[in-house]
């Protein structure tokens, strides 16, 4: 669809990051590639502890070192290095050129500040507007995310609104300064599934309207169905899978994201037991050798344990599982 | 077959003192008179959105908070007047499992010693030997191995700790457990496996559960029957293949028309509602989902539906169910 070399506009090449701990180095994300086009909503996929959360705060270089470190061969962000970038010029791409939301609003607000304070402030510092210029630019953003009595609710503090409406004031200070990339983390996480319903509705018409790009990290495979148009599936740290949203619920290539898709219940149809993923995931600090999944897999061979596979590529997809290597004596 | 548990006309109403930090004082009225049944071996499952008084109702029949008004019906014996004495021999039948395993676990007590405790308390055992063999009994019941004894909460993974909330649950052989949300906070891989021992377990001990969960996939999964609640009111109760496929309440519709579909969507769905629910401080007049339903008539502000039987095992109440 979008496979055009100049639509690129986040450009990932082997990013690592790692965290000193007393017990060793954990490496939360393991060499990830991603690419994410203009426009596009990506989702990366991924159990708790796989590394997702840390790639999206590695881009906004958000990690704090020590004891994290990040490195990558590239993090080209329309063909700037941010890893090149100072403190200062970083803190300008922050807000006006990626910006990020996360699964707790309350927290990632401060209770302290009326929420038209809070957004006074970004117009302010970021677009460089006046009081009374920033007070109608905020009205207007919180009508983009449709916040019902926009001017009512700006005096208002955090704590007055309810789950969704926080959610939707989050989403306004992400787009206030129109954005090109917006990394969404498990933004609906904490939601019913009703407003859940209305926020992912939101995401989608905020990505073809101001054409936002969206990396949408989560673990709810209903939620990237819902909006995402490429999968990245990661486990452990890497990047297992990378498949169109079609192709991934179609016919899923590597054991993993089979076994997750398996997992859940159907509501179509009645089922005795549901299928299982046998163990759990690995500890961080001791990854299982060769292929991570290995232990949990069905479909284990003797090169699974020894060897770490690479990307395979397999029709459209990605996927980083021996069963995809050609003439290789399983 | 006889109902194990009955609730009739329970209600929990929460009051709101006049103080320094909150300046509104008012009743939320959490559950507002709702009657159900729980037969043996059956599973209930309670769906509704945060605030809707679903975990109330599972707190409030355990007596883990005090009920407003209202009967609690075990095996014919109302124990909502029981002393704290008098209640114990209940307490053994009715056990509850929390959301947060890590929080419901003493981190100083190791896995042996929290599993013990009950027995303990209810003098259910003779000597150190019988409790160490009953604690490894519970265990291998729900699939760990007995060398977790002598663990501490913090060195088991999520799944792990419900598990072990699940052996505690069992330890003193209860005829109804009150789930609360047990699998939301695993992750998906691990949600199964939780699901699969819970099921099995019920088969196997002949347990009663009633299930609370937002997540509707896996409340299907799991039940036998469901009711919808909202705003402290049960709105749907009917068995499951029923609620599923021929849901009548506007609000059940829309519950569920926004769980997200595992295929990739070749359109958008349309939206069969905005806003959120209305604070329970001010409950709306009439209905309570009158404010926020695309069919509601003049009728429903005025006044309130009742539930009522519309089909085998399916009750509702809405003023245009019969419709």
């Amino acid at each position: 669809m979008v496979n055009i070399l100049a639509d690129i506009l986040l450009e990932l090449k082997n990013l690592k990051t790692k965290f000193k701990t007393y017990n060793g180095e954990v490496k939360a994300v393991d060499g990830i590639d991603l690419t994410v086009h203009k426009k596009e909503v990506l989702g990366i996929l991924g159990e708790s502890g796989c590394g997702k959360s840390a790639t999206a705060l590695s881009i906004m270089r958000l990690i704090p070192s020590p004891p994290g470190e990040v490195c990558a061969d590239k993090m080209e962000l329309r063909g700037v290095e941010l890893q090149f970038l100072t403190e200062k010029q970083m803190s300008k791409v922050r807000g006006n050129e990626i910006s990020m939301i996360f699964q707790d609003p309350l927290s990632a607000l401060n209770p302290t500040f009326t929420v038209g304070e809070q957004l006074m402030e970004l117009l302010m510092l970021h677009q460089g507007f006046d009081r009374n210029t920033a007070y109608h630019k905020a009205i207007e953003a919180l009508n983009i995310v449709q916040i019902p009595a926009a001017a009512n609710r700006l005096s208002d503090y955090p704590h007055q609104l309810s789950g969704g409406m926080r959610q939707r004031v989050m989403l306004a200070m992400a787009c206030a300064c129109s954005p090109s990339l917006l990394l969404a983390d498990e933004p609906t996480t904490a939601l019913d599934v009703t407003v859940q319903a209305q926020i992912l509705d939101l995401l989608s018409q905020l990505q073809s309207e101001m054409e936002i790009a969206i990396m949408l990290i989560t673990h709810d495979l209903g939620v990237v169905a819902e909006i995402a148009q490429r999968v990245a599936v990661m486990y452990a740290g890497v990047v297992v899978e990378n498949a169109t949203v079609q192709n991934l619920f179609a016919k899923p290539l590597h054991p993993y994201t089979q076994g997750l898709l398996a997992s859940l219940p159907l509501l179509e149809v009645e089922q005795e037991r549901l299928n299982v993923i046998p163990g759990g995931v690995p500890n961080m600090l001791d990854l299982p050798s060769g292929c991570r999944f290995h232990p949990r897999c069905p479909h284990c061979w003797q090169i699974c344990r020894l060897q770490e596979p690479p990307l395979f590529s397999q029709n459209e997809s990605e996927v980083r599982c021996w069963l995809f290597a050609q003439g290789i004596d399983k | 077959m006889s109902s194990l548990l009955e609730v009739r006309d329970l209600k929990k109403y929460y009051y709101l003192g006049k103080g320094a930090a909150t300046k509104k004082s008012g009743v939320i009225r959490a559950v507002d008179g709702i009657n159900f049944a729980v037969k043996q071996c059956e599973t209930l499952g309670l769906v509704g959105e945060s605030g809707c008084g679903k975990s109330s109702v599972g707190r409030v029949i355990l007596r883990l908070l005090s009920a407003t008004a209202g009967e609690i019906l075990y095996e014919g014996q109302n124990i909502e007047q029981l002393s704290h004495h008098q209640l114990l021999p209940y307490r053994r039948k009715m056990q509850i499992i929390f959301q947060d395993h890590a929080g419901s676990l003493n981190p100083q007590l190791t896995i042996g010693d929290a599993l013990g405790e009950p027995l303990r308390i209810h003098r259910l055992i003779n000597g150190k030997k019988e409790l160490k063999a009953k604690v490894a009994h519970l265990l291998e019941l729900v699939g760990l191995c007995p060398e977790q004894m002598c663990r501490y909460p913090h060195e088991l993974s999520g799944g792990q700790r419900q598990r072990i909330a699940l052996a505690r649950a069992l330890a003193l052989n209860p005829r109804l457990i009150v789930c609360d949300e047990p699998v939301s906070a695993l992750d998906v891989s691990i949600q199964a496996q939780v699901i699969n021992l819970l099921m099995e377990l019920q088969q196997k001990c002949g347990l009663a559960y009633i299930f609370i969960a937002h997540d509707l996939r896996v409340v299907k999964h799991i039940s036998d029957r469901i009711a919808v609640m909202y705003l402290g009111k049960i709105v749907e109760l009917a068995g499951k293949e029923s609620l599923y496929s021929r849901a009548k309440h506007p609000y059940t519709q829309a519950l569920l028309a926004s769980i997200p579909r595992l295929a990739p969507a070749t359109q958008r769905r349309p939206l069969i509602f905005s806003g959120e629910p209305p604070s329970p401080l001010q409950p709306p007049s009439g209905c309570r989902f009158h404010s926020r339903c695309p069919y509601a008539l003049v009728r429903c502000a005025l006044e309130e539906p009742l539930l009522q039987t519309v089909d085998i095992d399916h009750a509702v109440a809405c003023h245009l169910a019969d419709r």
